[in-house]
């Protein structure tokens, strides 16, 4: 069973087009990467699936069937407009957010306890949030997320304000619940976190979705178009490269549509050319999200 | 327990714990309180039991009776002196407040002359005058002098026959619904200012989105609303036990004769509880358009201000609903959203209110307060996730509103 099923789904609100025409799945125990730039329609698909709007067309299925009251407690949601309620202590502001999860108050206490320690944010628990730093509250914001021990996770950039040390606690925390079986729907611009943390990932832009799959996989679609070569002696020109640049111990060369790696390497053996490195080189994501934004390539 | 009573829980401890509350909790009887004990110590100063002496040059002073004086009432005594050294030399020793100089000339003139040391009583000083009266009068029967010193024992009777009292004013059975209105509109205001703010501030502190998919909207709303009528009830039995133990010391500790009568016309009262209620709801409704619609919390305050101004409009127009209590414009403010209840508790003073007009106001109030219901509902799904953003009248009564939430369930 998938967590979640978004399949065709439009939305316009008056004459704008939100969301035109966007697809994906979650897989159970997995983590699913949506990406796309301001205004692609991240959020209104994500409040799409979460009955917060309705679609005008197309179907969504989330843990198995329509929304329906009774799931409520098995989502976790942080939304991207994040708040808690700034005057309240932190404890107290947290279970009453577990307890509108259907969390009796006893087991949100213990639950609370060890989270507040797991996030360093025991010493905190008094305090009203409105003196917790701005990571601290991020941190918080997560726990309320997570404290009901949700099946479905629907996290909204989750690494907005942390420091690199919180970062890693967030990521860690992030695979355990994947290692748990929990499914999780990760919306962030931070590339570098969605590489590192998600199985595949679903790319859109202007309401539909452009790519949409394994990120090794995307990432190796998206190679062969540009290689790492280095040679003993100076690069010999060559047909076929249309732009040559220093990456790291060796240059990047990007081909011209059309043109292989296979006949870039025939090319440099003909021209005479020691080589010494010769490797594809496999995009990072937030290249591909570049090129794919731009409609360089689809 | 449900999530919704959880709601209704944490609004009602969220508004109640706060010092702003115990404020708003004991403002009016506090209000009272001074008003009502700043009357009780202005009269214990005037209240002086002392004897009130006076030298009559004019030998006008013939009788000490007091016929119209209640007989087990307790009267100040009236002492004659000789002269006025006499009589100065008992107020320098204490023995009297002060002491009348009635002069030879008095029946020409009316003058008399009053000296005291800091203050006479206004008891003693009416005691005096009225003897001084009654004594002028004695060169007729002593029943006819009594009768002219007693005056005369006007009923008010007011304009449509409807009420008449005496003409101190009206018993507190007929001030009690007024009271009652008053009461229930500082409520409401109050409720009021807490539905703005709970549905305003969950808006901009950015809290609703998380809230709303953790319960459906209506769910929330209808746990907000609990809460806040919760709060009212607090409100209410808090005055109502302070305003029960107030009559009690007023009639029995401290003998007012106004508190002493004290009884409750249930009718008036109960024709104020119905047309109370719809207006309750009303406002609330309205405010929580209010809160749904705003970009900021600020500004919903601001709007909930000019709306206080709509509840006291009766007040103003007090003279003319007074002086025509059954006309036009005395039945239009009742049937006005929002200035019927003050509008009652005032009509009520001056005419028995028609059982027909107050079950129409009824039904006008209950059907406005049902519309107010359903377009508070819609201006909540509208604007609770446009966080931050002002939302257009026209989207809220649109056919289609443009971003409508469905919400789970």
């Amino acid at each position: 069973m998938n967590a979640i099923e978004v399949q065709h789904v439009a939305k316009a609100f008056g004459t704008t087009k939100a969301v035109s025409d966007v697809s994906f799945e979650l897989h159970e125990g997995e983590i699913l990467g949506l990406l796309g730039p301001n205004g692609a329609g991240k959020t209104t698909t994500i409040r799409i699936i979460l009955d917060l709007f309705k679609p005008d067309r197309g179907q969504v299925a989330i843990l198995g069937g329509a929304m329906d009251p009774s799931k409520l407690n098995r989502i976790g949601y942080m939304p991207e407009e994040r708040g808690l309620y700034q005057d309240l202590p932190l404890e107290r502001c947290l279970i009453y957010l577990a307890g509108l999860k259907g969390m009796p108050a006893a087991d949100a206490q213990s639950r609370l306890k060890s989270l507040l320690q797991r996030f360093d944010l025991a010493e905190h628990r008094k305090q009203p949030v409105k003196a917790l730093s701005k990571g601290m509250q991020q941190k918080a914001q997560i726990i309320s997320t997570i404290i009901h021990d949700p099946d479905l996770i629907i996290i909204d950039e989750p690494f907005t304000a942390l420091d690199p040390l919180n970062t890693q606690l967030v990521k860690d925390v992030m695979r355990e619940l994947r290692s748990e079986g929990k499914s999780i729907l990760m919306s962030t611009h931070q590339m570098h976190q969605v590489e590192e943390l998600s199985d595949r990932i679903v790319l859109i832009d202007k309401g539909v979705t452009l790519l949409y799959g394994d990120l090794q996989e995307i990432r190796r679609k998206y190679s062969g178009e540009e290689v790492l070569v280095r040679t003993r002696e100076a690069l010999p020109n060559l047909a076929g490269v249309t732009t040559v640049m220093s990456h790291n111990d060796a240059l990047k060369l990007s081909l011209e549509p059309g043109m292989t790696p296979d006949d870039l390497l025939r090319a440099l053996l003909q021209a005479g050319a020691s080589v010494e490195k010769f490797e594809l080189a496999i995009p990072e994501l937030d290249e591909i999200f570049i090129r794919v934004v731009k409609g360089d390539v689809r | 327990m449900s999530k919704i009573l959880h709601v209704a829980i944490h609004e009602y401890r969220t508004n109640v714990i706060k010092r702003s509350f115990l404020l708003s909790l004991l403002s009016l009887p506090l209000f009272l309180t001074v008003s009502i004990g700043l009357g009780l110590i202005t009269e214990s100063l005037n209240s002086s039991k002392k004897p009130i002496g006076f030298v009559d040059q004019a030998s006008v002073i013939r009788s000490f009776d007091t016929p119209w004086v209640d007989a087990d009432a307790e009267v100040i005594g009236i002492l004659p002196y000789e002269n006025e050294a006499a009589a100065d030399d008992a107020l320098q020793a204490g023995e009297i407040q002060g002491f009348f100089t009635i002069p030879p000339d008095y029946i020409e003139t009316g003058d008399v002359q009053l000296t005291i040391v800091d203050e006479a009583s206004e008891d003693a000083r009416g005691l005096f005058y009225l003897l001084l009266r009654y004594n002028v009068a004695l060169k007729f029967e002593p029943e006819m002098a009594a009768r002219i010193v007693s005056g005369t024992n006007m009923m008010v009777q007011t304009p449509d026959s409807g009420r008449s009292y005496p003409a101190g004013g009206p018993p507190f059975s007929l001030t009690l619904p007024l009271i009652v209105s008053a009461g229930f509109v500082f409520v409401l205001l109050m409720s009021s200012g807490y539905a703005m703010g709970a549905v305003a501030g969950e808006r901009e502190t950015r809290t609703m989105e998380v809230l709303v998919t953790s319960i459906p909207p209506g769910g929330l709303l209808r746990g907000k609303l609990i809460g806040i009528l919760g709060i009212s009830l607090t409100l209410l039995t808090c005055w109502t036990l302070i305003g029960v133990i107030a009559v009690f010391l007023g009639g029995r500790v401290f003998d007012l004769a106004w508190l002493q009568q004290a009884s409750i016309d249930w009718r008036s009262l109960s024709a104020v509880v119905m047309i109370a209620l719809p207006n309750y709801i009303s406002a609330l409704a309205l405010m929580i358009m209010v809160g749904s619609t705003v970009g900021e919390l600020q500004e919903g305050q601001a709007l909930s201000g000019l709306f206080l101004l709509v509840f006291f409009l009766p007040i103003y127009a007090l003279q003319a609903i007074g002086d025509n209590p059954n006309g036009t414009f005395s039945i239009l403010l009742s049937f006005m959203p929002f200035t019927s209840l003050i509008t009652f508790g005032i009509r009520n003073l001056f005419t028995v209110i028609p059982f027909g007009q107050l079950l129409a106001t009824f039904l006008v109030q209950a059907a406005l307060s049902g519309f107010l219901v359903w377009l508070a509902g819609r201006a909540f799904r509208i604007g609770m996730l446009r966080l931050g953003q002002r939302i257009k009248l026209k989207e809220v009564f649109g056919r289609r509103p443009s971003l409508e939430a469905g919400g789970a369930g």
